[in-house]
């Protein structure tokens, strides 16, 4: 299953593809109690991989704690290739579509005007 | 790409070196003209040709019968890398790291079963977690995930949850001796915590199955098998923590491959040379990940056992063997004069082991490794035995299993899963699952045919039929 996103910055494609690949999983379903405030850190030898990892971590948090990932805040320093997300862990709803991995197999990512175009294994 | 593929006999095809710029070796792919037309579909050729691109690889590049497109690898690829030259990639083990099977026997007829079906399947259900984000009933501290990591399925013996005897039944008697805990990290830990003893969801399942056909007497023998008789199949691997081994080192080896100057075609073949540090660090993990689907089967098996003597008191269920289909290992061949050591990665295929081979145990030194091939769900399963022609030819390997032909999500396009329950019902099999929706990305026509794929394999001698099972009750996650 293949995921195109578009935004109007690099922050926003950040944002909008965990809530892609969030409406894949739970469908729009609303997240369950407050788990715990989380950050995360993810840095890559580039946005590709950033991008690729970030949707990895997003899989993880639901896979090892039953958590869905509330962003508050996004800052990506382009070039030191890190991404910092600020944000809060609630219980995941109900899993419609559980989604293995993140895959590079066609991933394509644009940084002018923002545009991620990435494969999930399901 | 179908034009450099050259026919080496009726099962075998030949894909040319000229197919791709920079392949090292031509690829080698078992099929008939059933399986051909099926690959040509996906990319899978194209993936065969890149993995003959990868450092170090020696023979071919091997396609199995069920091969499809995968990560990287193919779904059923077979590359085996010169230990000096050659290189290490999770790609071509696969997430789900020692993903395998176990098939457990009884003494008990179908008849006798079927009186008793229903119960025994809902409490086989009942009983062993399956489906997504299932936890089991175990809680490992961090000092039993380590020894998890360290002994597999000898660890779960330990704790009372299976027999000594069950060791020698597993593939390298339930315990990969190269395993290091500590190159398995908190993410993976964390992930697989609460996960020891679960099915997953997928294409995992645990099936009571009857021997349907005998076509090895001798070997049927051997193993205990018989016409009629009840079998227990249970298909799963190593989780979460499994699956974040395999995502952790992808990103290691991404970040490293530039200093050991390698490129390949497709970023999810990132590797590293077998020698090198994360290549160590990723060999120690991958086979701490597969000590823990080890213990996950057996683990699994023992409440099986339990459910099974509630429901049949004076019954007993015997481990035939457990082998996994996700695994590198370091193994020795015959080359030129002498044997030589090899790091042969299958994914999706199956370690076929011929008669008389060290590393089987003493039940099966006279027989060759018992293979187990599961079908599809409400469809054939197999038991094989490793030939010494799939030592000579494609590094003692074999198929897995019926293999892909239809996404997930366009199997679960066409079908309601109560009109599956009910189809499957009218065939006389009880089928449980945690979620319709994987009984849908399950129907038989989203699969190979396994009968088709198993025919090529014994007629390409790489193994051979010993038993065709057929289910009668499925749980699916």
């Amino acid at each position: 299953m293949g995921l195109e996103i578009t935004a109007s910055t690099m922050e926003e494609l950040v944002f909008e593809s965990a809530a892609a690949l969030y409406r894949v999983m739970f469908e729009g379903a609303s997240p369950g109690p407050f788990l715990q405030e989380h950050d995360i850190s993810i840095c890559g030898n580039d946005l590709v991989e950033i991008m690729v990892s970030w949707m990895n971590e997003l899989l993880f948090l639901y896979d090892a704690r039953i958590g869905i990932f509330i962003i508050q805040q996004v800052h990506l320093e382009p070039l030191e290739k890190v991404l910092h997300v600020k944000g809060t862990l609630y219980e995941a709803p109900y899993i419609i579509t559980y989604v293995k991995a993140a895959t590079y197999g066609g991933v394509l990512l644009l940084t002018s005007p923002p545009f991620f175009r990435v494969y999930l294994d399901i | 790409m179908r034009e450099f593929l050259k026919r080496v006999d009726d099962v075998r095809w030949e894909l040319s070196m000229s197919a791709m710029s920079g392949m090292k070796v031509p690829g080698m792919i078992y099929g008939d003209n059933y399986i051909l037309e099926n690959l040509e579909k996906e990319n899978a050729l194209q993936q065969i040709a890149n993995v003959a691109c990868l450092p170090g690889i020696s023979g071919y590049s091997f396609a199995m019968p069920d091969v499809h497109w995968g990560y990287g690898f193919p779904i059923g690829g077979v590359a085996a890398f010169d230990l000096e030259e050659g290189i290490i990639s999770p790609g071509g083990v696969g997430y789900d790291i020692s993903c395998g099977v176990r098939l457990m026997t009884s003494s008990m007829g179908e008849d006798e079963v079927r009186a008793q079906l229903e119960p025994l399947t809902a409490a086989l259900f009942a009983n062993v977690p399956c489906g997504v984000g299932s936890r089991g009933k175990i809680r490992l501290s961090e000092r039993d995930m380590d020894k998890v990591l360290q002994c597999g399925a000898s660890w779960a013996v330990g704790k009372g949850r299976g027999t000594e005897n069950d060791l020698q039944h597993i593939e390298e008697n339930g315990v990969l001796r190269g395993a290091n805990p500590d190159a398995v990290s908190p993410k993976a830990r964390e992930r697989g915590r609460d996960q020891l003893g679960t099915l997953g969801s997928g294409n995992h399942f645990l099936e009571v199955q009857v021997v349907e056909k005998i076509f090895d007497g001798d070997a049927a023998r051997s193993f205990g098998l018989y016409e009629g008789q009840v079998a227990i199949m249970i298909h799963c691997g190593s989780r979460g923590l499994g699956h974040q081994v395999c995502d952790d080192h992808i990103r290691l080896m991404n970040s490293a491959m530039k200093k050991y100057g390698i490129s390949v075609p497709d970023r999810q073949l990132c590797c590293v040379p077998i020698r090198s540090e994360e290549g160590k660090n990723y060999l120690e993990a991958m086979w701490s990940a597969a000590n823990f689907a080890l213990a996950n089967r057996e683990v699994i098996g023992s409440m099986v056992r339990d459910v099974f003597t509630r429901v049949f008191p004076s019954h007993e269920l015997h481990l035939l063997y457990d082998v996994s289909h996700n695994m590198a290992h370091i193994e020795e061949f015959p080359y030129g004069e002498g044997r030589k050591s090899f790091c042969v990665h299958r994914k999706g295929a199956t370690r076929a082991l011929p008669p008389g081979h060290s590393n089987l145990s003493g039940p099966f030194q006279k027989t060759g490794q018992p293979v187990i091939i599961p079908g599809s769900m409400g469809t054939a399963s197999y038991i094989l035995l490793g030939t010494s022609i799939a030592e000579e030819q494609c590094f003692s390997s074999t198929c897995h299993g019926a293999g892909r032909l239809m996404s997930r999500h366009a199997a679960r396009k066409n079908i309601r899963g109560e009109e599956i329950k009910r189809e499957m019902k009218s065939r006389g099999i009880c089928v449980m699952a945690d979620s319709y929706r994987t009984l849908c990305e399950e129907i038989p026509q989203a699969y190979k045919d396994v009968d088709s794929v198993v025919d090529v394999v014994s007629r390409a001698g790489i193994s051979s039929k010993v038993a065709r099972m057929k289910p009668i009750a499925v749980i699916k996650g």
